[in-house]
This record gives structure tokens, sequence and C-alpha cells, in this order.
């Protein structure tokens, strides 16, 4: 049979980079023109070629790109939720700005007992206010708790041996950190770690 | 002495025997609650069909440790009934275990191939891992890591491929382009069919 034949489905995986990557966006060119092209594959294939597009992120204008470019009109959508048994989600009403660190202190247990404290991961954007957060929140332990790496930082500014500390004292057994103060450095390793 | 079938020997009885037989199969070898029987209720007699024998193809790579679950199901069925699908699921919620079975339910003698295109060349690694030896599937990733030697792309491999993995980049594609023309003077009508193909899907990752 001719190899061209012999394909049978070709699956996109992460296929909103069709729209992320492969579209020009905010009047910049395509970051990965390759990927806006998909549909010139599609046509070289025979129509009974099933394609599947598999993403976590699809927001409408994305969804509408990657049905156009690759997806028959009778497509079938199947979505299950992100939401999983173990995720609860909670709203904190911020006081001032959100870069008062005091806003923070929710996450740090009061009266403080290091037994019970829970493992909390914060993300920040910003390297400064994640610093900033995990020293308040440093001050906020009993005398004899702080400067001990129950609150840590951690982000691209800091070394790489420094980096490894932080991330085993947060999620080895024996590890003292139990809130890790973060920027998006941490997502996927604890993606990794949760996931 | 008792005839112990290979592992292929054994998916390729789950892919074709009888409705009765591996309906029967599924309730004697998987624990009731590991499957979603209100889901596989609510199917046709076919479709039903299908998810048994995924269920058991699913069991038998994976040494008893994994069940579809009912997004994974689904994901089968559309392709069985030749179907495009949309699939939003988050990270984790077991996306791989669908391209797997769907590749392990074709009948091998039609020598088909399912490309995966994926963006990440580090996860590509795992992947092409993960199909190789936990699922048993040829698997073959093609990025721009991939080597530009004659070598490489004279494909003694190509036959037996089932899975090509793909990651749409630039640098590798002329130098494949120019390698896979010299092929299709030189070799046989199959791998002259196959560099075809890698002009075709190549060619467009040029640009």
């Amino acid at each position: 049979m001719p190899f061209q034949r012999r394909i049978i489905r070709v699956n996109v995986d992460e296929a909103h980079f069709i729209h992320t990557a492969g579209l020009p966006l905010y009047g910049l060119p395509p970051f990965r023109p390759a990927w806006g092209r998909l549909d010139e594959i599609k046509k070289l294939f025979s129509n009974y070629v099933r394609w599947k597009a598999f993403s976590a992120t699809f927001p409408p204008h994305i969804l509408k790109t990657v049905t156009t470019k690759v997806l028959k009109t009778n497509y079938v959508p199947i979505c299950i939720t992100s939401n999983r048994p173990n995720t609860i989600y909670a709203t904190h009403q911020v006081h001032g700005s959100i870069e008062d660190a005091r806003n923070y202190e929710c996450f740090v247990q009061d009266p403080f007992d290091f037994e019970k404290q829970p493992h909390v991961l914060i993300f920040f954007d910003d390297k400064d206010l994640a610093c900033k957060v995990a020293r308040h929140l440093d001050m906020c332990l009993p005398a004899q708790y702080r400067s001990h790496g129950i609150i840590q930082h951690y982000h691209s500014g800091m070394s790489e041996k420094y980096l490894k500390q932080a991330h085993d004292s947060f999620v080895k057994e024996d590890g003292v950190c139990r809130v890790l103060v973060t920027t998006s450095g941490q997502s996927v390793v604890s993606l990794f770690f949760w996931g | 002495m008792d005839y112990a079938p290979t592992l292929n020997e054994r998916l390729q009885f789950f892919r074709t025997c009888a409705p009765g037989v591996i309906s029967q199969l599924v309730s004697t070898t998987i624990p009731q609650d590991r499957l979603p029987y209100q889901y596989l209720e609510s199917l046709t007699d076919e479709d039903k069909t299908v998810c048994f024998r995924a269920s058991m193809i699913c069991w038998a790579v994976s040494a008893g440790a994994m069940v579809p679950r009912e997004m994974q199901f689904r994901t089968v069925l559309t392709d069985f009934h030749g179907r495009d699908a949309l699939i939003a699921a988050g990270t984790g919620s077991g996306k791989t275990l669908p391209i797997a079975l769907c590749i392990l339910l074709d009948n091998p003698a039609e020598n088909y191939i399912t490309i995966t295109i994926s963006p990440l060349k580090r996860l590509q690694v795992t992947q092409e891992s993960d199909f190789n030896t936990r699922f048993g599937i040829t698997t073959v990733v093609i990025n721009d890591d991939t080597s530009g030697e004659n070598d490489w792309w004279n494909v003694s491999f190509i036959y037996l491929l089932q899975h090509l993995l793909l990651k749409p980049c630039r640098p590798m594609c002329i130098t494949h382009l120019h390698v896979s023309s010299e092929l299709h003077a030189t070799s046989s009508s199959l791998l002259s069919n196959s560099s075809r193909l890698q002009q075709d899907i190549l060619g467009v990752w040029e640009f």
C-alpha cells in the first residue's frame, strides 16, 4: 500500500498551538508558522483520515481556529472538567493592594503549629514580590521558627543549587519547607510532583 | 504443556474474538468497579464491544494496571466511527491512552500509521519511549534533532512503523526533503512512496 494511504489518523497534541504559535498575533508574525498551516497537511490526506485535537486550552477564539484548521464540521466534542475531587476553590478578599504582603498571612496557620501547617505553593508574576511576601510570612512565624526555611522563595534569579534545595525541602518527606513562594519557574516541577 | 500466547497474539485475539467472548472476558478479568458501567450500558452493542476490546487491550498492555475511563472510551469510539474529535481535557487526564488504544485496535495486517503532532521535544522523548516500551507501538520521533544523514532516512523500519511523532519545525525540512528526494530515485517502491510522503509532510513544515 502506498505510504500515504497508510496514514489513518492524525493527533494534534496541545492543539491550541495552532492559534497561539501558528497565527500572526498582536501585529507580530507567527512564532511557529508551520502550526498555522496544518490545514495544508489535512488537504494532502484523504477524507477518511481521522483528526483529533487535544488541549486543555480551548477558549472561543482558539476553538474557532482549531476547528476551522484541522477538524471536519461534524467533529465530536469530548470535554471533561479540569476540576478534580481534591481541588477546592476559595476566594480571599484583598485588603488594599494585592502587593501588600499582609494579604498572604492567611496561608500560615495562626497560632502556628509546624506539624499541622499544610504545604502551600503561592505563585507570583514578579520575583521581587515573591521575595517580599516570603520575607513577610517568615516574620509572621513565632521567633523560634523564623529563618529556618519553613517559608522559602523560588524564582529564576536564584542559583541552581538554591532552587534544588528549596524544591527538595518542599517536596521531600523530611523537608522543612511548608510555604513556597514562587514565580512560574516552579509550575512545571509542581505538576510533576502533584500530577 | 499449556500454550502461552505472546502479548501480540493476545492483542490480536482481543481485537477479533466474537462479541460474546470479549464481553465474557471483561466480566471475568476486570473488577467491576474499575469500569464506567453506567456509561457502557448506554452504548449500542457494537460500541460496547469496541469498548470491551479496548478494555482488554489496555488491561493486557498495562499488566492489569490500567483500564480506560469514559473520556478515553468516547475518544476511541469517535475514531471507530471515522469521525474527528476535539478533546478538551486537562493535564494528567490521560490523553495519551486513547492515542495508544486507537493504534492498538487497528488490524496490524493493514499497516496503518498514526501521526501525532506535538510541540515539545522533551515530551516527545518521553512519549516515544512510552509508546515503544509500555504499549509496544513502533514509534519514531521526527523533529529538528532528527539526523539529516541518509542512513537514518533510508528507513528499514518504515514498513513496521505504526506511529510517527512529529514536531513542526524549520531546520530539518530542507535537508530531509533533499534526502528523501534522493531516496526516491534509488529505493524500492515502498520506500519511494514513503519518501514521497516525507516530501509532502515535511515540505509544508519548512516555512
